[in-house]
């Protein structure tokens, strides 16, 4: 009895080892590897990974690559990480989650962006877009950061709000927020860099500028057309330079 | 030959219904605030509002420095209120240089 039990347990720890083997391969957080893609973490928001996992554990210099629509608040605290929603344009989405300063009313959790950049630098966001946030789409503190073909529309506020950031701007876009298209604050940059970059149909200004320098370089084009108040306003000391 | 410019289109800008304080300009520049470019396109047309501006200088400056023979730099109507100073240099299409088309409110504007 207790051999054939024995057999009968060997028996089955093979077959759930053999049964598991796919598995243990996979990446953590729902993800898929795909074997065309360079090394990296890869997230399905399609398929129950989460978005906002990936990127709380990352490591500086990281890059984590997503497909599908994330549903979620996502603070980056991780310096030089890159997020990208590779050539299927993946999405943040904020129809589904909370602005937690709006909605928390937990004073010592200020959260501002459905995407925060929180104090760190050379981070890189591209091919995404983010919408439907509840509060702004992207919000910078303290950071410096590179949006390549990005996408943000449809915010309750800002499609972009920055304190004391530094931003690169390439071939992206900022239309349909409730405010402003871009809030450049408190001794911000934004280097419209390369290619063509649009704050289009915001519901005030295209780009609002206190304090702030905005530069726009040669190789690039700045579009600020159909905002209902300014297409671009320069307050108290700011600066525009093309 | 390559070349590069830096291009800023600010069209459409501005809504019938704001109020006068709203300002609805293709740029203002308010409070020290300073815009400056050199070559490259600049359009700034068709603002709407109560009083439609291309572009606003309240206590603010200016400066742009355009290809004379610049085909793409085209400002519907500029103001400079308040102490604004502008320099305009290059062929400047839409403003007139004699001031038709300028609001000038003690201020300073050269046009060369």
């Amino acid at each position: 009895m207790q051999y054939q039990s024995r057999r009968f347990g060997l028996a089955q720890l093979s077959f759930h080892i053999f049964t598991l083997l796919p598995l243990l391969s996979l990446p953590l957080g729902g993800a898929l590897a795909d074997p065309a893609q360079p090394a990296g973490r890869i997230v399905n928001c399609d398929h129950g990974g989460r978005l906002a996992v990936a990127v709380r554990n990352a490591r500086p210099g990281d890059t984590i690559r997503f497909t599908g629509t994330c549903k979620e608040q996502v603070t980056i605290t991780t310096d030089r990480l890159t997020i990208d929603g590779q050539e299927s344009q993946g999405i943040i989405d904020g129809e589904d989650a909370t602005c937690p300063d709006v909605d928390s009313g937990n004073p010592t959790e200020k959260i501002a962006g459905l995407v925060e950049i929180d104090a760190v630098q050379g981070v890189i966001l591209q091919n995404l877009t983010v919408q439907n946030s509840l509060c702004d789409g992207i919000f910078f503190r303290g950071s410096s950061a590179t949006l390549r073909n990005v996408t943000v529309k449809d915010s309750a506020d800002d499609g972009i709000d920055s304190e004391q950031a530094g931003i690169t701007l390439e071939e992206s876009s900022f239309t349909g927020n409730h405010e402003n298209g871009m809030n450049l604050s408190n001794n911000s940059t934004a280097n419209v860099f390369k290619d063509v970059v649009s704050f289009n149909d915001n519901g005030r200004f295209g780009v609002l500028i206190h304090h702030s320098l905005l530069f726009v370089s040669s190789d690039a084009t700045l579009e600020a057309n159909s905002n209902p108040q300014t297409g671009i306003g320069v307050f108290a000391g700011a600066e525009l330079m093309g | 030959m390559f070349l590069s410019y830096t291009e800023a289109e600010i069209i459409d800008n501005g809504n019938a219904i704001a109020p006068p304080e709203a300002g609805s300009a293709g740029i203002s520049l308010v409070d020290s605030s300073v815009f400056s470019q050199t070559g490259g396109d600049l359009t700034i047309t068709n603002s709407a509002g109560s009083a439609p501006i291309g572009m606003a200088a309240d206590n603010s400056t200016v400066a742009l420095r355009m290809a004379a023979n610049s085909q793409a730099f085209s400002i519907s109507s500029l103001s400079l209120t308040f102490g604004a100073r502008a320099t305009l240099m290059g062929s400047i299409l839409n403003i007139s240089c004699d001031g038709k088309d300028v609001l000038i409110r003690p201020s300073e504007y050269t046009c060369k």
